[in-house]
């Protein structure tokens, strides 16, 4: 590859040195800017990672109250009804806040939900505020994710 | 007038040398992801045949006692009496029962007085061992050990999780009719002795192990806690997978403790209706030991009801191939 362009050099060079030797270094500059170009692709290529795809989401704006007063700290979980993705998010000052789907996009994704509401950390069982039942799948509060919104939502939970 | 002769003879002009390089450029683009799959390919290897191992392990286990290991070796998210022996609040997994079919007999001797003495495996000797065999490479964040020097004896310091585990069936870990896993419809689940002649459907159509991700631990307050994997966390069943959904399912898992990220969802967090399923950064799919402990890669996109047909023992539908 080398020897090529130097062979060449060597013929010429008592005739067009100036030209050639011009001429060598925007081939180089050519074939270096490819190279790096290529470089550059293949890196875009080759280690971007798949992530799976999700379905769009909206935002969701929902309160939690717990025996009329707002509920201080807790998590929440919104679990679809059908086989899908899961929004999980955390209960501050009764305001439902970081709600992200598969912790990859912020939001719920449409459709019907079950939610849940729930203590952490469970296995050290600090705080129990919220009562378990809240934190059944098959006993949480149902509601409907809709792409018109307002998607607002009040929980109201009770300890009796 | 020679001199412009031999130009045309010998040189090469400056278009031959773009298109020259041009092509290396191609050739080079093209290359390149094709090294980076190249050791993915070799890790997947790796990883295949580490459940290959698990699954001449389980072989050589039932050859020895007559049955598969349990799943869980007690009941699933149970509190004995405090004034009773503690085992069964957080018993040991399958893993522990074949460490002496997979060469750590070391290991095992070393924890086989603390659970013969009725103690819980989230307290056992060696638990901090990192066992390579059980450890995917394909995994960025395996090894994995939980070693927090919290107060509490036991929890948050529940030592290695691996990446490989156990098919429960088809169906939640504990959905409302049995909250401690005790009757499952595959091959492994809490106090599980199945046989293979309990595998009705027959040990090349019935799943045996499968891999998942690890997240890892984070966080100084000690709040991002996974427990997906943890081998002596018995109590939580966080070694053992479901087929209700193909591998590397937008379907999130759920167990008592489990944080939500992009390739290891969680549906919740909660003890009831809890499930694993299987997943991997392997492209396209994940593994599957077979109960002939054969390694098949089954994609992603298979079919629901085929893969869930795959996962029970004894449920005799007709198996599709994978």
């Amino acid at each position: 590859m080398i020897a090529w362009p130097a062979c060449r050099l060597q013929i010429h060079l008592p005739v067009h040195a100036a030209t050639k030797v011009s001429l060598m270094l925007r081939t180089l500059r050519l074939s270096l800017s490819l190279f790096f170009a290529a470089s550059a692709f293949s890196v875009w290529t080759g280690c971007s990672d798949r992530l799976p795809a999700l379905p769009p989401t909206v935002p969701i704006s929902a309160k939690v109250t717990l025996d009329g007063e707002p509920l201080q700290k807790a998590q929440i979980s919104f679990s679809p009804a059908l086989p899908g993705p899961a929004s999980n998010g955390q209960v501050v000052n009764g305001e439902v806040l970081d709600l992200w789907t598969n912790g990859q996009k912020q939001g719920v994704a449409i459709g019907e939900y079950t939610v849940t509401i729930y203590d952490q950390p469970m296995e050290a069982g600090a705080v129990d505020l919220v009562p378990d039942k809240y934190g059944r799948i098959r006993e949480g509060i149902s509601v409907t994710v809709t792409a018109e919104g307002p998607n607002q939502f009040l929980f109201e939970l009770n300890r009796k | 007038m020679p001199a412009s002769r031999n130009r045309k003879m010998i040189g090469f002009t400056l278009v031959e040398l773009l298109v020259v390089i041009a092509i290396i450029g191609v050739l080079i683009a093209l290359l390149l992801p094709a090294v980076q799959q190249a050791r993915e390919a070799a890790r997947r290897m790796q990883c295949t045949n580490n459940l290959k191992q698990l699954g001449l392990a389980m072989h050589n286990y039932h050859d020895t006692f007559g049955k598969f290991p349990p799943g869980v070796v007690g009941r699933a998210n149970y509190d004995p009496a405090s004034s009773d022996p503690q085992f069964e609040k957080c018993p040991p997994t399958w893993m522990q029962m074949i460490l002496p079919f997979i060469e750590q007999g070391n290991l095992y001797d070393g924890m086989k007085q603390h659970f013969a003495t009725g103690n819980m495996a989230a307290t056992a000797p060696g638990r901090f061992t990192v066992i390579e065999s059980l450890t995917c490479p394909s995994d960025p964040n395996g090894p994995k050990i939980i070693d927090t020097g919290a107060s509490s004896q036991w929890y948050e310091r529940w030592g290695f999780n691996g990446n490989y585990v156990a098919c429960s069936g088809s169906d939640y870990f504990t959905p409302s009719g049995d909250p401690n896993m005790l009757n499952r419809d595959g091959i492994f689940y809490a106090k599980s002795a199945t046989r293979f002649g309990d595998i009705v459907d027959g040990a090349s159509n019935t799943a045996l192990m499968s891999e998942i991700l690890l997240v890892p631990y984070g966080g100084a307050s000690g709040e991002v806690i996974d427990l997906r994997g943890g081998y002596y966390f018995g109590r939580r069943i966080s070694a053992c997978f479901s087929t209700q959904e193909s591998p590397n399912t937008l379907v999130g898992d759920r167990l008592s403790t489990c944080q939500s990220v992009s390739y290891a969802p969680c549906n919740g967090q909660g003890v009831d209706d809890a499930v694993m399923y299987a997943r991997s950064r392997h492209t396209g799919g994940a593994n599957v030991t077979f109960g002939d402990a054969s390694v098949r890669f089954v994609s992603e996109t298979v079919a629901r009801s085929v893969f869930q047909a795959y996962g029970t023992r004894a449920n005799s539908e007709t198996t599709e191939p994978l």
